[in-house]
């Protein structure tokens, strides 16, 4: 359990979670992982149109998708999400799974606007890893040019100095030290 | 010019439901959650057995820009279930295959380069290799893709030089 501590208390027994994967296995795997992990309110969608519109009318604490859906990539849903002035969730956290990048779209894998990519196959601790860094990421969120997002040059400076090297903005990064990566039980 | 940077406060909702009180000891979330992944396994095989006997049997066919997409497609399905239950090295030789085919001009694909990884990919999954001809298999594909995808790249320089 390289960067979490075992011990230590995670509740997201009242997060409403969106998991979005036009595969059956693909949602199943994500499913399992997150009941496991103690959520209870999971919303299934295979199509980012599907997710889109429920996002309209329903709060949602925290987004996990696929990079490939059937009507859209991950990336270009995480980019009309960003830009469709929903608040709150237009500004919620995003979590994007990745199996093999094709090379038109690493700049979309960037620049779309997601708090995190998490490369395949994903396992139970790494997903675990990843929200709890994307419930600790202070970066605030910018509108410069077409992007809309968290500002990635702030995790480039923060990131880097304080939890070590990152692959490159955007894309899965190294697993934060414990003490960082770990939520305090009852400190909200 | 330096483009103007528009900050917009908002609030990580996560963040503080995460810690309320409640909820689950991270060792015993990680643990149901591994448990809840392992009850898929025997799905998750048959799956995989599926996909790649449509990949084996879509290499053998023709190769038009259609089935090229399909395969990548599929391909992109086992990188992303294979490791999950325990075939992280047919995760690998799926990963090589949308390499090969991500960097192919889809109109031109290498077939013997797609069958190769085909069969690479039957039999990481039927045959108890050791890991040591594990991996010489996902050396060769490496070269396979390398050769093949410069290749392509020779070939889409050939007709702007001419």
């Amino acid at each position: 359990m390289a960067g979490l501590d075992p011990k230590a208390w995670i509740n997201l027994g009242q997060a409403t979670v969106a998991l979005v994967d036009g595969t059956e296995l693909g949602m199943q795997i994500l499913k399992q992982i997150f009941s496991g992990l103690g959520a209870r309110s999971l919303r299934c969608f295979g199509t980012a149109a599907e997710a889109l519109d429920f996002a309209r009318h329903t709060e949602l604490t925290l987004i996990v998708c696929d990079d490939t859906l059937p009507d859209m990539s991950g990336y270009d849903f995480v980019n009309k999400l960003r830009h469709a002035g929903m608040d709150p969730n237009s500004f919620t956290p995003v979590i994007i799974v990745s199996g093999h990048t094709r090379q038109k779209q690493v700049a979309a894998a960037r620049d779309c606007g997601a708090n995190f990519v998490v490369a395949k196959p994903m396992s139970a601790q790494t997903l675990l890893e990843r929200v709890v860094w994307v419930a600790k990421d202070g970066r605030p969120f910018v509108e410069v040019g077409g992007y809309l997002g968290p500002d990635r040059r702030f995790k480039e400076v923060e990131a880097e100095a304080k939890r070590g090297r990152r692959r490159h903005d955007g894309r899965t990064a190294e697993a934060d030290p414990a003490s960082q990566a770990e939520p305090e039980r009852g400190a909200a | 010019m330096s483009a103007v940077v528009k900050h917009i406060p908002y609030q990580n909702r996560l963040a503080k439901l995460i810690r309320k009180p409640g909820g689950k000891r991270i060792a015993d979330a990680l643990q149901d959650a591994e448990a809840n992944v392992a009850a898929l396994r025997d799905e998750g095989l048959q799956e995989l057995d599926r996909i790649i006997a449509s990949i084996f049997r879509a290499g053998r066919g023709e190769l038009g820009p259609e089935a090229v997409e399909a395969i990548y497609v599929d391909a992109n399905q086992i990188v992303g279930v294979a490791g999950v239950f325990g075939y992280a090295k047919v995760g690998a030789a799926a990963f090589s295959l949308c390499e090969l085919l991500d960097r192919s001009d889809p109109g031109r694909c290498d077939r013997m380069a797609v069958q190769v990884h085909a069969d690479t990919l039957m039999l990481l999954r039927n045959e108890a290799l050791s890991e040591e001809q594990s991996q010489v298999l996902l050396d060769g594909l490496k070269q396979v893709t390398a050769r093949a995808t410069a290749a392509a790249a020779r070939g889409a320089q050939a007709p702007s030089s001419s």
